[in-house]
């Protein structure tokens, strides 16, 4: 039984597993673009709407087919190897973070936002004394706001005065 | 045809302090600019036009021509010391590029790039000169057919930019082709494929998408990275004198004449892209990458070549002169920077039209001076920059990757002001790190996503023109014949030169 | 889809870019008036950089003078140049936020037939250009109008363009009961590239690009709209026939400025006033004509009936170009 589970946790990394994802995903896609109402739609020179979409997404069912039967089916890629279930979790984070910083610096502006974002982020990667990190956060929103408002980019500025 | 009186007269106006001070300001700012994310060099350009109200033509050209020149070769500094294109048409150095720094020999890296864009450009500036009159004929004869097969001349290339595993880059390229397709259908004009959603109504933008894929993805994975080494504190004080202390890599003359085929290729390619209105400084870097990937498998392109370095920069460089051709020969501008260039020569009172060589011959004199001129000023400049760059590339990754997710999302927002770019960067960003992950090279999407789009339009404008008759919309001249049989030709060389099992041996696309 | 400015000589005018602005003075705001008091907010449905960007950011630079109150001006670009629009609609209708915009967002519009927004969902306050759309020929196939118009009668020849220069091409030959097959491009630089290597038989340009390249590669057979070329381009030119002289009505694509629909009429008329100083204020007239841009101011009331008509027109002209 153990064995049967690590088999399938296996196969789920080699290209084969990915392959058979893909494929769904894929499929559904072309399923999706093929009964979409806009699809369908004739263009003057006899084009319908959706026959460039559907084409694209029909390459992409097909490469991934070829995923799942080629010569490579069973090797197990050195990046998904690696790869843990928590990574997920951490890319998310980054991007959450990134998007956050980017909403922030919207509202409160960016000289407030930046600093915060790279201190937080520095210390999340380990860049240790903190003093060092927080100097750096700091002097490099100030050089980076500097720079673009010299070149007559008005980055978000939000309740600062300047 | 030529008036030496007008060459003399545009000599003096060009070999004066302050002309030549506009044109070293323009190159150093151009070359800064280019290097930021998301500034591209037509916005470097327009950001700095108002400057030229206040100038004589010849030092308003310095200004721009310089401006131009230094900002395509700045993209390639943050390509290589950190993995981020400063423009889309440095993308393709990234590979290589980064792959280097990552050897520690991120200085080599930029001075390969420095070398061969100014080598390119010089050369193609050259070719300007002479030719511009007799290219611009060549140009005209590109109708949609004809470019429609010098699109499908470009899908040939996938094959060699796929690596090993030739399932994966094709995959990569059918999810360009997809991506290219949302926004707009080009005759109809109406949305297609956004899901209902009226921000996809104008398509992905190609900035948002190169900084996604190139540069937040590969960030994401050294962010990774960082949070899973053990312990994970880094104590940076060292590291950041060690950037600095660290004797660097230099590019010897015996390496220079090494990449002279490349630069050779990236001149060629980039000459003809850059005289046809609407294909740009990318396509051609592209081109040029993936001809000297398919003809040089002996030097290891995509694994950290310096050789992958020139071919990309010296495609995206010679672009800059012959961009101007349309613009000189019939008063079109073939690109957005072309057209800039043109808005400012108005305000000087100097309107582009075929007639420009008779009416102001020492303005278009002036103009091929500082052509060459700006290649030598940029020589010397991005020497400085380069040298600079390549350390900050050194510094601690746990100061590096914070620093550039944040540039990446203010040049993803800045390059157009449009929120949700940000969050087509970021998406972008996650796909790219998935694809990282399972091994499926960037290259062939960005190809896609770029040429497929143009593909179609030229397809369908030349289905239109000839009234839905498709034998002449595809064999309709001699010279659409032509590109057709050397279509073909590159097909049948690459099966010939079993260009796969080659490559295999060399390996996928660097990580 | 852009507006023919986008494709040529587009004068991409950064942020700050107009300190070169400097003669001020011209008329004060009158006394009086209580409205505005505050800041405006001019919503650009495009990013910075563009054509309308350039015109926003030197009309704000007389907006003290004219105005009295200052001007922020706020790109919102995305979703076909309708994002700005929809923001304007979810303001206050105090007449505080000012919609500046070309024919592009309109064009969205009409091309979706369940869009959110109507295309009269606004209160128009004038018009301060146009741009009108040139059909230009090569003199040796096509030496004037009528020939065109004969040729395109007996097979319909190939005329390209950006998506708005055809609309005014196709209102014409539409009403002269012809037909053509309309090829769209993304710029007019590129329309005038295939013209020129004869791969179209004509092309659908604006008036600076057809001072380009008329009379030396090309002649220009008809102005398709409703304004007069200015002399100076009819002197370059030579002459160029008007719609209306050949008994069509013309349509051409105005620069305008709008509020919320909902904003009480005085204010929208006051904004009207102040507008029509600002577009005589010296300063910012001088600067855009620096800049090769034509100012053509059309008043508040004459505007408001234009502007239906207009969506009226390009709904019929671009049944002609699906």
């Amino acid at each position: 039984m153990k064995s049967v589970v690590w088999g399938m946790r296996h196969w789920l990394k080699t290209n084969q597993g990915i392959g058979v994802a893909l494929c769904l995903l894929s499929g559904s896609l072309l399923l999706y673009l093929y009964l979409a109402p806009w699809a369908s739609r004739e263009m003057r020179d006899g084009f319908t709407l959706g026959f460039f979409p559907i084409l694209g997404t029909t390459a992409m069912l097909a490469c991934a087919l070829v995923i799942v039967v080629d010569v490579y089916r069973n090797d197990v890629e050195g990046g998904v190897e690696l790869g843990r279930p928590s990574d997920i979790l951490i890319v998310v984070a980054f991007l959450a973070a990134c998007y956050v910083f980017f909403l922030a610096s919207l509202e409160i502006g960016f000289l407030l936002a930046a600093p915060v974002f790279l201190f937080a982020s520095m210390q999340w990667l380990g860049l240790r004394p903190w003093p060092l990190a927080a100097g750096v956060a700091v002097a490099m929103s100030i050089l980076i706001y500097a720079g673009f408002t010299a070149l007559g980019i008005q980055l978000p500025s939000g309740p600062l005065p300047f | 045809m030529f008036q030496p009186d007008a060459l003399i007269e545009a000599l003096s106006l060009v070999f004066t302090v302050q002309t030549l001070m506009w044109l070293v300001f323009g190159v150093a700012v151009g070359v800064g600019l280019g290097a930021i994310p998301g500034l591209t060099a037509s916005t470097s350009v327009a950001l700095m036009l108002p400057l030229t109200f206040a100038l004589d033509t010849a030092g308003a050209l310095g200004l721009l021509i310089g401006l131009y020149k230094g900002a395509v070769f700045g993209g390639s500094i943050s390509a290589i010391s950190f993995a981020t294109p400063g423009a889309p048409d440095s993308a393709a150095t990234v590979y290589d590029g980064y792959a280097l720094t990552r050897q520690g020999k991120g200085r080599k890296a930029i001075l390969a790039s420095l070398y061969s864009s100014t080598t390119a450009d010089t050369l193609s500036d050259i070719l300007v000169i002479f030719v511009a009159p007799a290219m611009a004929i060549i140009a005209l004869n590109f109708g949609p057919t004809e470019r429609f097969w010098l699109m499908v001349l470009a899908i040939t290339l996938l094959g060699a930019l796929s690596g090993k595993h030739l399932a994966k880059g094709m995959l990569s390229a059918a999810i360009g082709l997809y991506l290219g397709t949302i926004g707009q259908d080009p005759v109809g004009n109406v949305s297609r494929n956004t899901f209902g959603q009226s921000w996809l109504q104008d398509g992905i933008h190609l900035v948002p998408l190169v900084i996604g894929i190139f540069a937040m993805s590969r960030m994401l994975e050294q962010g990774l990275d960082l949070t899973r080494r053990s312990p994970g504190v880094q104590y940076a004080a060292e590291m950041v004198r060690g950037a600095f202390a660290k004797g660097t890599s230099t590019l010897s003359f015996r390496e220079y004449r090494s990449i002279l085929p490349q630069i050779g290729i990236g001149f060629g390619v980039g000459s003809i892209v850059g005289m046809l209105p609407g294909l740009g400084a990318t396509v051609a870097s592209f081109l040029t990458y993936g001809l000297a990937k398919r003809f040089f498998p002996s030097k290891r392109i995509g694994e950290g070549s310096i050789h992958g370095v020139a071919a990309a920069e010296a495609g995206n460089n010679a672009t800059v002169g012959p961009t101007l051709v349309p613009l000189l020969a019939f008063g079109i501008p073939g690109s957005a920077t072309a057209a800039l260039i043109g808005g400012a020569l108005i305000l000087q009172g100097v309107t582009p039209s075929p007639r420009m060589f008779e009416l102001y011959p020492e303005v278009v004199y002036s103009l091929f001076a500082i052509l060459i001129l700006g290649n030598v000023v940029n020589l010397g400049v991005g020497r400085f920059f380069g040298f600079f760059y390549a350390r900050l590339g050194q510094l601690p990754p746990q100061m590096l990757v914070p620093l550039i997710m944040l540039m990446a999302v203010i040049g993803a927002y800045a390059a157009r002001n449009d929120p949700y770019d940000v969050l087509m960067m970021l998406g972008l960003g996650c796909l790219g790190f998935c694809m990282r992950r399972f091994g499926v090279p960037e290259a062939p999407l960005v190809i896609t996503f770029l040429v497929a789009p143009l593909m179609e339009q030229n397809m369908r404008r030349a289905l239109l023109i000839n009234r839905g008759d498709w034998a002449d919309a595809l064999f309709g001249s001699p010279l659409a014949i032509g590109l057709f049989g050397l279509a073909v030709l590159m097909v049948v060389l690459s099966l010939k030169m079993n260009v796969g099992d080659r490559l295999a041996s060399v390996g996928r696309e660097s990580k | 889809m852009k507006t023919p400015h986008n494709g040529i000589f587009v004068g991409m005018l950064g942020a700050g870019a107009m300190a070169a602005v400097m003669a001020l003075g011209g008329t004060g705001a009158q006394a009086g008036e209580d409205f505005p008091t505050e800041s405006l907010a001019w919503v650009l449905p495009f990013g910075a950089g563009g054509g309308s960007d350039r015109w926003v950011r030197v009309m704000a630079t007389g907006a003290e003078d004219a105005f009295g109150v200052s001007w922020r001006v706020e790109n919102r670009p995305g979703a076909g140049a309708t994002a700005g629009w929809q923001h304007v609609l979810e303001q206050e209708a105090d007449g505080y936020t000012v919609f500046f915009a070309s024919p592009t967002p309109v064009l969205t519009l009409l091309q979706e037939a369940d869009h959110a927004i109507d295309p009269e969902d606004i209160e128009i306050v004038g018009f301060v250009s146009a741009f009108r759309s040139i059909l230009v020929t090569k003199e040796d196939r096509f030496p004037d109008w009528d020939s065109f118009l004969e040729a395109t009668q007996e097979e319909p020849l190939v005329l390209g363009g950006t998506i708005s220069l055809l609309m005014g091409v196709a209102n014409i030959l539409d009403q002269a009961g012809a037909e053509a097959i309309y090829v769209p491009y993304d710029s007019t630089g590129e329309a005038v590239t295939d013209f020129l290597g004869d791969h179209i038989d004509a092309a659908a340009v604006t008036g600076s690009t057809a001072m380009t390249i008329v009379p030396d590669e090309a002649v220009a057979i008809i102005n398709t709209s409703d304004i007069a070329l200015s002399e100076e381009a009819l002197e370059q030119m030579g002459e160029v026939p008007e719609a209306e002289q050949r008994g069509f009505e013309g349509m051409s694509f105005p620069r305008w400025v709008g509020v919320h629909p909902d904003t009480p009429q005085d204010r929208a008329d006051r904004l009207g006033e102040l507008l029509g100083d600002l577009m005589a204020h010296e300063g910012v007239t001088s600067t855009l004509e620096r800049m090769g841009e034509e100012i053509i101011y059309v008043p508040r009331d004459e505007a408001r009936e234009r502007y239906s008509d207009l969506v009226a027109r390009m709904r019929a002209s671009l049944e002609l170009l699906e």
